[in-house]
């Protein structure tokens, strides 16, 4: 052997990235052919072939959805492949001698695997850009600009997201389960919470139900983000697209921070074992408990507010987690920790529970002020009316929360009231109500016969540049169905003709069956949604103006 | 130089190394004795940094080596089981160390081959048991290490490799002031390969020293007589043990061995010899008389 007097000067970060991009090197030339079958290939059919072309498609998007799906779960793949040194114990004693800090080992082995995503991503949007550029038909170069921006933070979140769990398993099969079940999981929790939210909180709109998928799941808040982006070149950028880039940005740095305080806590004998972190396996259980204490205890008694429901849910849930548990452990070690888990799981959904019985913490009783409402929308079971004066609605909403008339569900859908207030904030707030119409019927008629939104309706129309407003008109009770179309002055009279009904009508209308509905819309369709308008009103026992319009007219008939 | 004090490492519930402390110095081959399970393996990858200590601490040349890059680089572990990457050859993982270790030297590395012929373009994991070990051992060597660290080096290695690879670890030592620590559950391995040995035992240090002083210090002595006295003559001597087959005695015995055979000669012997005891020997005798039964440590 030689004396070694001098070393050379090396950033084993690069190196490691470096060497790791090139082990790499196979599975990239492949997923790179596997991109060109997409692009060009599936997009090379349509170009040459007008009569597959369909002029109301939108490609950029359709091709941009793809690649930004696809990316983030071969992101998510590279990071598994990438460190299966941690679930082998011989493996991990050699990338735990090499020289380098764990901080070094895990970024840069997590950046060669966004790097190799983004080689073959980055081919697919160079040739959609030259396919583009001789066909303009496909998309814009900008759109495509800001999707790829897009895909780019969704491969980031997602490989900084599943790092997490990538550190936190002990072996692959774990690995597996974790990431795949967490995932999943939180998408069925999000929907499990609703329905008991729904059934048990005075008030709640199941509206809430993306916004809680898209606060609790990862993969959620990606597709959805990428989705709402695709309208940021025609209509601008909007306070959700900003929150998206935010988030985005806020995911990518925090994830990637866990992960490597995580890795380097992370004992290395803990390779092989199930998990590193003994809290991903209670996350994992807890999850796997309320999804499967929900699921049995839905098969006994659907609704959360009977007691079989409760009584099947905590024996599912300690079930669930006793399953998982034996899978995790390889064994019936530590059963009885598995049931508290499940023990657990039922105490989280009751929690849930008892905060919608409870109002949750003020939400069935909010009401917004007047001033800070920009509009809002009313909804009686079905015909919904845009107002503009605010403090009618308010005072519906504020006398069904003081007169108690409210329930958190009711089976008959006819007694729905739904609020839905534009603020000047940018937010919405939404709750529906179940109610007894009685106690409230004045402030509920003040609302119905305000006939400021049929003058709104009338001067859309008389602003309608094109004067051909086609009437989708129904009868359910004698079974009759057509469309015409009106010119502005018909459809004006119509409309003056339902004012005076309005003005007259009585609480009747809220326990009588509707007698004809009448949905209006004009402007130009296929100009975009810019010119086009749409409202829909009912007619009820004692519209008289209107029947003598309809029959006088003979509108109908033409 | 190597220090541990107060080291504990568990797994679990499991004291896998219970308050150990040792000093290993520089330019030496230390040996790292004990059964399965007895914790020389933990302490090997404690001191190259790839476990983190649950109480006391490892220190290489004063610094920790956990999470350090700079003690790292001179540290090459050797592991049980070799490793190496899917698919991959020894030329694939020679660019990889080369890539970690700023010493890697392609020199010592074609040096090696010459030694250890192996393919380097064959893929490792069609290598016999043998010949992947001695592969880890080219890659290991040609970091240029000041500490190398290998457990049960010799596992896999017929007799000829054996002898190779103590004179190449013997070669560093004296060339580079290596300091070579081997683990093994065999104690003949490490027999004419280290100059100090460390009995490692359900996670405690039993015996550690220099093996010269050791033997030293204990001496295996045949004597007859023609009327064998009573046992109780040899009180005087620090005796370890003492057997008797007719009257043939074999002693143990602790101490000065001028001193211990003027006095055996005093008793008018017709034959006395003082024989050099193995280092199984030395060790079975030193742990007996603490409690011990080496062979079942090592067992």
């Amino acid at each position: 052997m030689t004396l070694k007097t001098s070393s050379r000067s090396i950033n084993p970060f690069w190196r490691m990235f470096s060497f790791t991009l090139r082990k790499n090197l196979g599975v990239i030339i492949v997923l790179c052919i596997a991109a060109l079958m997409y692009c060009p290939g599936s997009f090379l059919s349509v170009i040459y072939n007008a009569n597959m072309r369909d002029d109301f498609t939108d490609y950029t998007t359709i091709f941009a959805t793809m690649v930004a799906v696809i990316a983030g779960g071969v992101a998510v793949i590279f990071n598994t492949i990438n460190f299966t040194f941690l679930y082998k114990k011989n493996a991990g004693d050699v990338f735990h001698a090499f020289p380098l800090t764990r901080r070094e080992l895990l970024l840069s082995r997590t950046f060669a695997g966004v790097v190799a995503t983004l080689i073959p991503a980055t081919l697919c949007y160079i040739v959609f850009a030259v396919l583009t550029a001789f066909n303009p038909w496909l998309g814009n170069f900008a759109l495509l600009a800001l999707c790829f921006l897009n895909t780019l933070l969704i491969v980031l979140v997602c490989s900084a997201f599943s790092l997490i769990f990538v550190v936190c398993a002990g072996s692959m099969f774990d690995l597996g389960v974790s990431l795949i079940g967490v995932n999943l999981a939180i998408m069925l929790i999000g929907n499990i919470f609703t329905h008991i939210l729904d059934c048990t909180l005075i008030g709640y709109s199941d509206n809430y139900t993306f916004g809680i998928l898209y606060n609790l799941s990862i993969p959620y808040f990606c597709y959805s983000g990428l989705e709402n982006g695709f309208d940021i070149i025609e209509y601008g950028i909007n306070s959700a697209d900003i929150e998206f880039y935010i988030r985005s940005v806020i995911y990518i740095t925090v994830f990637a921070a866990i992960s490597v305080l995580l890795y380097n806590y992370r004992k290395a004998e803990k390779g092989g074992t199930a998990y590193a972190y003994k809290f991903m396996y209670i996350i994992c259980s807890v999850l796997a408990g309320i999804c499967g204490g929900y699921i049995i205890g839905s098969l006994f008694g659907y609704e959360p507010d009977e007691i079989v429901f409760w009584i099947f849910m905590t024996l599912g849930a300690a079930l669930s987690c006793t399953i998982y548990g034996v899978i995790s452990h390889r064994g019936f070690k530590r059963v009885w920790r598995s049931v508290a888990m499940g023990g657990i799981a039922a105490a989280i959904t009751a929690l849930v529970a008892v905060i919608g019985v409870t109002g949750a913490f003020g939400y069935s009783g909010r009401v917004p002020d007047a001033q800070s409402v920009e509009k809002v929308w009313v909804d009686f079971w079905g015909e919904n009316i845009e107002l503009d004066n605010p403090e009618l609605v308010i005072t519906l909403h504020k006398s069904i929360i003081d007169k108690n008339v409210a329930e958190a569900i009711d089976d008959n859908w006819d007694n729905s009231v739904r609020f839905e207030y534009q603020l000047k904030s940018g937010k919405t707030m939404n709750r529906t109500f179940y109610i007894t119409t009685e106690p409230v019927v004045q402030q509920l008629l003040a609302v119905y016969t305000d006939t400021k939104r049929i003058d709104k309706y009338i001067e859309t129309v008389k602003n309608d540049q094109y004067g051909y407003i086609v009437l989708n008109y129904g009868y359910d009770q004698i079974n009759e169905y057509g469309a015409v179309t009106l010119n502005k002055e018909q459809t004006i009279e119509f409309l003056e003709a339902y004012k005076k009904d309005l003005k007259n009508c009585d609480k009747s209308i809220f326990t009588s069956a509707s007698l004809g509905n009448y949905d209006f819309s004009g402007g130009n369709e296929h100009s975009g949604e810019k010119g086009y308008y749409y409202f829909s009103i009912e007619t009820y026992k004692g519209f008289t103006n209107v029947e003598e319009y309809i029959s006088n007219s003979g509108v109908l008939n033409e | 130089m190597i220090v541990a004090k107060a080291l504990t490492k568990k797994f679990d519930n499991k004291v896998a190394l219970d308050n150990v402390t040792l000093c290993i110095s520089d330019g030496c081959i230390y040996g790292l004795v004990g059964s399965n399970g007895s914790g020389k393996s933990t302490l090997l990858r404690l001191i190259s940094g790839i476990y983190m200590a649950d109480g006391g601490e490892i220190g290489v040349d004063g610094e920790k080596s956990f999470n350090n890059p700079h003690i790292k680089s001179q540290i090459a572990f050797l592991g049980d089981t070799p490793y190496f990457l899917p698919q991959s050859n020894l030329k694939e993982m020679a660019v990889l160390y080369n890539s970690m270790y700023a010493d890697f030297d392609y020199d010592i590395y074609n040096h090696l081959l010459t030694v250890f012929p192996l393919d380097q373009k064959a893929r490792l994991s069609t290598f016999s048991k043998g010949m992947q070990r001695q592969a880890a051992l080219i890659l290991a060597l040609s970091t240029n290490p000041r500490y190398l660290l290998m457990d049960e080096a010799f596992d896999g290695l017929d007799v000829v490799m054996r002898k190779v690879l103590g004179n190449i670890v013997i070669d560093g030592v004296e060339k580079r002031g290596m300091t070579a620590i081997i683990a093994s559950h065999n104690l003949r391995e490490l027999e004419n390969l280290c100059d100090h040995v460390c009995v490692i035992h359900e996670g405690k240090i039993l015996s550690n020293g220099s093996l010269d002083t050791m033997r030293g210090n204990i001496h295996k002595i045949q004597v007859a007589f023609k009327n064998p006295p009573e046992t109780s003559v040899f009180d005087k001597l620090n005796v370890m043990k003492i057997e008797r087959t007719g009257s043939l005695l074999q002693l143990v015995v602790k101490g000065d061995q001028e001193k211990i055979m003027q006095f055996i000669n005093s008793l008018s012997p017709l034959y006395a010899e003082c024989i050099e005891p193995t280092l199984e020997e030395v060790f079975v005798y030193e742990l007996e008389v603490i409690g011990y039964d080496i062979k079942n440590i090592l067992s």
